[in-house]
């Protein structure tokens, strides 16, 4: 029953953007047609394959050098590497644009050295998101490998250089081709990261499928239109998820169950250990410490110029309540869904549950456009439910899997012997299990609460108005390009979104260590 | 006026036969203990689920104390309202409550003050009332293995039951917890099923001892009776070790390569059969001309098994006392004396 009912939340929107064809379509789409469609399809494609491409050389290439080599900074790269996750790539496109911009720090230095003539080439908008994507995107590939290559990879190193290869041969013949399912999967995530992207390709003025879906949307008032944009976009994410999906069933196949001690790094030394050193201080300066530092830097300007008075607090707080909404509706369905699994482990509830946790693979402008049919049916278009909504299905699966996970952790038996002492379900639930789950429900909450907190997109096309978030105040300031402005609330999204990636190190040492 | 029965019951988990649970009938009386004595895969587990009510029955019944709760067409009575108690192989405390609270666990119908005395009573009874406000984690394998039973008897259930209740404990350990129980048990005439896979945990605390195979209830009986008169070969030689030797009946006896047995039964002549023989029904004498040889040999302590390879090949096992101690390789003479001459027709 409840799994049915979640599977319908998460189903109609998907199924009102995918039935937006039964509409005619109207001048606007005949007109996009005419003229931006193919550049915008070709350029989703290129920045999907891009971000892919981007994403497979400097994860895979950090991850290596990590696990395989010694060298100094290693300890600390090792988790550190992880960190651009924090940062939301809105962000740091905005802080890319701010210090290369002809006013920023760079151009202004350039310019004091080499006279007022001289000036940055002009990268292309789509070559800049790119680079900027990766930059943030990176660590999917990077944490999924490390993880490859330190169960199977140093491992079967040893097997085949005891068979003769060298290092760069074994790496090449076995290491990669084992990783490879991992690696792709990684990628895959990167990807459907950078085809759901709005604040950077809108930032650099990139015509995306996002991108365009909110220039019809807002521009030109075409639902209709707006609503087929997005199911290309959905076609896209849909691909993407089949393609993370079947590469993660791979990948148990692939895991080998040798566990012998973990082989010895290499210890680099000379130019090679610089250039290590090099490598992982750069990716990491300029994905996370560059940022932070120049965010930091316009913050305590704008302080010192009286910027951030009361409103900030206003700000603070109803992007706060509005998370932790969120955060607990999320929590709530994800119970429900997750103790319908184990009261009932059937088929259908299984399926139900993939389907509803299909939601992180959704583009938020996607899962926007469809929520907004419902809501309007039901007489509550530009109020905060359409956005809430809006967040449940897109951050179901961040607290299912938290809640599944710990909610799997307590043994069956522990329901049976409490049934066998006269306590019926509902009274097993909350003298048991709830107690059980706390800390799980508690992660959870913190999850989803960050994750809502991130989003732009969805916020973006469904808030009622007047509501402000902090990714919201981000995107209104940075459209103005006034980095200042935007810097403080980028800096609390960005230190709120370290607390998951602490959580996850606490509670799965290995995923960060 | 029999307290549990099971009438005709069978569980399927998969198309394919065998069932888990094959047309299983057996009832108790109140104080019974019966031990469920299988292989593992046998079905055994399967009826003790079957019993709580975490599984229902595909055919048959289940009636505990005169009340039908799965079966005959109605609904299954949820575990519940059974009013059974269950002892997990692992145990199953609470981690989030103390040694008391998960003993109070099953008491909630019951007023403060009978609630409290019920759990310094039971907890005395099976000797942890020095544990009461520790948590699971705080106690020993043998510590937790009594307050589980401690909290399935606390709502004083009609019946116990018990899954391989000692299965997780070190073997010094199981011993004296198994004398504990068995004697708690009979002290509180608890009518209790356990399941095991230990045939000498079963003879040490059952009165009567099932033996299952694919599901069947092959023999239920007293254990020297499942020891003595296995019911089949199955049983003959899951309960202690047991050689089959074949026969011929005869006027004089059953006719076999290691002498004329007794026939006790009276099967007609002519007949062929096969006999059990255990290491205890086999002894021997050296004699340098004699047809059997001694093959191996393996110290067991207060007894030598030896394994005598005899004319045709055929090997049989002997335990001797290890006062005296013959070497492999020395000829013998093969004496078999079965105190029970126990025979199935053969085929």
């Amino acid at each position: 029953m409840a799994a049915g009912a979640i599977v319908a939340l998460v189903a109609v929107p998907l199924v009102v953007v995918l039935l937006s064809w039964r509409e005619p379509a109207g001048a606007v789409w005949a007109h996009l047609w005419r003229t931006q469609l193919a550049e915008i399809v070709g350029n989703t494609v290129l920045l999907a394959a891009g971000v892919g491409a981007g994403t497979l050389v400097v994860g895979t290439t950090l991850a290596w050098l990590v696990v395989s080599y010694q060298f100094p900074g290693r300890a600390i790269f090792e988790w550190a590497l992880a960190l651009p996750l924090a940062v939301p790539a809105y962000v740091i496109g905005f802080v890319f644009l701010g210090v290369f911009d002809y006013a920023g720090p760079v151009q202004s230095a350039l310019r004091g050295w080499l006279g007022p003539g001289a000036r940055l080439p002009e990268l292309p908008s789509g070559l800049a998101v790119a680079i900027v994507m990766t930059l943030v995107f990176y660590p999917y590939v990077y944490l999924l490998a490390r993880t490859a290559f330190r169960e199977q990879g140093l491992a079967t190193l040893e097997v085949a250089r005891s068979l003769g290869r060298s290092r760069a041969q074994a790496f090449r013949e076995v290491v990669l081709p084992m990783a490879r399912p991992s690696l792709a999967a990684g990628a895959s995530l990167a990807m459907m990261e950078a085809v759901a992207d709005f604040g950077t390709v809108a930032t650099f003025g990139h015509r995306t499928l996002t991108e365009s879906i909110y220039r019809v949307w807002t521009g030109m008032f075409d639902r209709v239109a707006a609503t087929q944009l997005a199911s290309l976009l959905l076609l896209f994410a849909l691909g993407l998820l089949a393609l993370e999906r079947a590469l993660r069933r791979r990948r148990r196949f692939t895991q080998s169950q040798r566990r012998g001690p973990a082989a010895v790094p290499v210890r680099l030394r000379g130019l090679p250990a610089a250039g290590a050193s090099a490598a992982c201080g750069l990716v990491l300066g300029l994905g996370f410490v560059l940022p932070l530092v120049q965010l930091t830097a316009w913050a305590l300007t704008g302080v010192r110029a009286g910027e951030f008075g009361r409103d900030f607090g206003h700000l603070l707080w109803s992007s706060f309540v509005l998370a932790g909404t969120a955060g607990a509706l999320i929590c709530a369905v994800a119970l429900a869904l997750a103790y319908a699994a184990r009261l009932r482990p059937s088929a259908g509830v299984r399926f139900a549950t993939q389907f509803a946790c299909m939601g992180y693979a959704l583009p938020g402008a996607v899962i926007a456009v469809g929520v907004l049919g419902p809501v309007a049916w039901l007489a509550l278009t530009g109020s905060a439910v359409a956005v809430l909504y809006a967040y449940v299905v897109r951050f179901l699966a961040v607290g299912h899997q938290t809640i599944e996970a710990s909610l799997a952790k307590i043994p069956t038996t522990f329901d049976e012997a409490s049934h066998s002492l006269g306590v019926g379900t509902t009274a097993t639930l909350r003298r048991v299990h709830l107690p059980l789950l706390r800390h799980g429900v508690l992660t959870a909450f913190i999850l989803a609460w960050v994750e809502t907190m991130k989003e732009l997109p969805a916020t973006l096309l469904l808030r009622p108005l007047g509501l402000k978030t902090l990714a919201i105040e981000v995107w209104e300031r940075t459209s103005e390009s006034l980095w200042v402005d935007a810097s403080l609330p980028a800096l609390a999204i960005v230190l709120v979104g370290l607390v998951p990636l602490y959580l996850t190190t606490r509670l799965s040492p290995g995923l960060l260590r | 006026m029999p307290l549990l029965r099971l009438v005709g019951v069978s569980k399927r988990y998969r198309r394919e036969p065998p069932p888990a649970v094959d047309d299983l009938s057996l009832s108790m009386e109140e104080g019974d203990l019966l031990a469920l004595l299988g292989p593992s895969g046998c079905g055994k587990t399967t009826t003790l689920r079957l019993i709580a009510g975490f599984e229902d029955p595909d055919e048959g019944q289940v009636v505990i104390a005169d009340r039908t709760v799965a079966g005959a067409g109605r609904a299954a009575v949820p575990p519940e309202q059974r009013g059974v108690g269950f002892v997990f192989q692992d145990h199953a405390l609470f981690p989030h409550l103390t040694v008391e609270e998960n003993v109070a666990f099953g008491l909630h119908r019951q007023n403060g003050a009978h609630r409290r005395a019920r759990i310094g009573d039971i907890l005395d009874l099976v000797g942890v009332a020095t544990l009461a406000s520790r948590y699971p984690h705080e106690l020993s394998g043998g510590q937790q293995q009594r307050v589980a039973v401690a909290r399935a008897l606390a709502p004083a259930p009609s019946v116990l039951l018990l899954d391989e209740p000692f299965s997780n404990l070190d073997a010094d350990l199981r011993g004296q917890l198994r004398e504990d129980v068995a004697a708690l048990l009979r002290a509180t005439r608890t009518t209790a099923v356990f399941v095991t896979h230990d045939q000498e945990e079963a003879f040490t605390i059952a009165d009567r001892v099932g033996v299952l195979n694919h599901g069947r209830l092959e023999q239920l009986a007293a254990p020297e009776t499942v020891y003595h008169r296995p019911a089949t070969p199955f049983v003959a030689q899951f309960v202690g070790a047991a050689e089959f030797v074949p026969g011929v009946v005869t006027a004089a006896g059953i006719v076999t390569e290691v002498g004329v047995m007794p026939n006790p039964d009276a099967l007609a002549a002519g007949r062929s059969v096969t006999i059990v023989l255990r290491p205890d029904d086999v002894s021997f004498e050296p004699r340098v001309d004699a047809g059997a040889v001694v093959v191996d040999r393996q110290f067991r302590g207060s007894e030598w098994l030896y394994c005598l390879e005899l004319a045709s090949g055929r090997r049989l096992y002997s335990s001797q006392s290890s006062t005296a101690t013959v070497p492999a390789g020395t000829r013998v003479e093969v004496r078999v004396d079965p105190v029970h001459v126990v025979s199935f027709p053969a085929g």
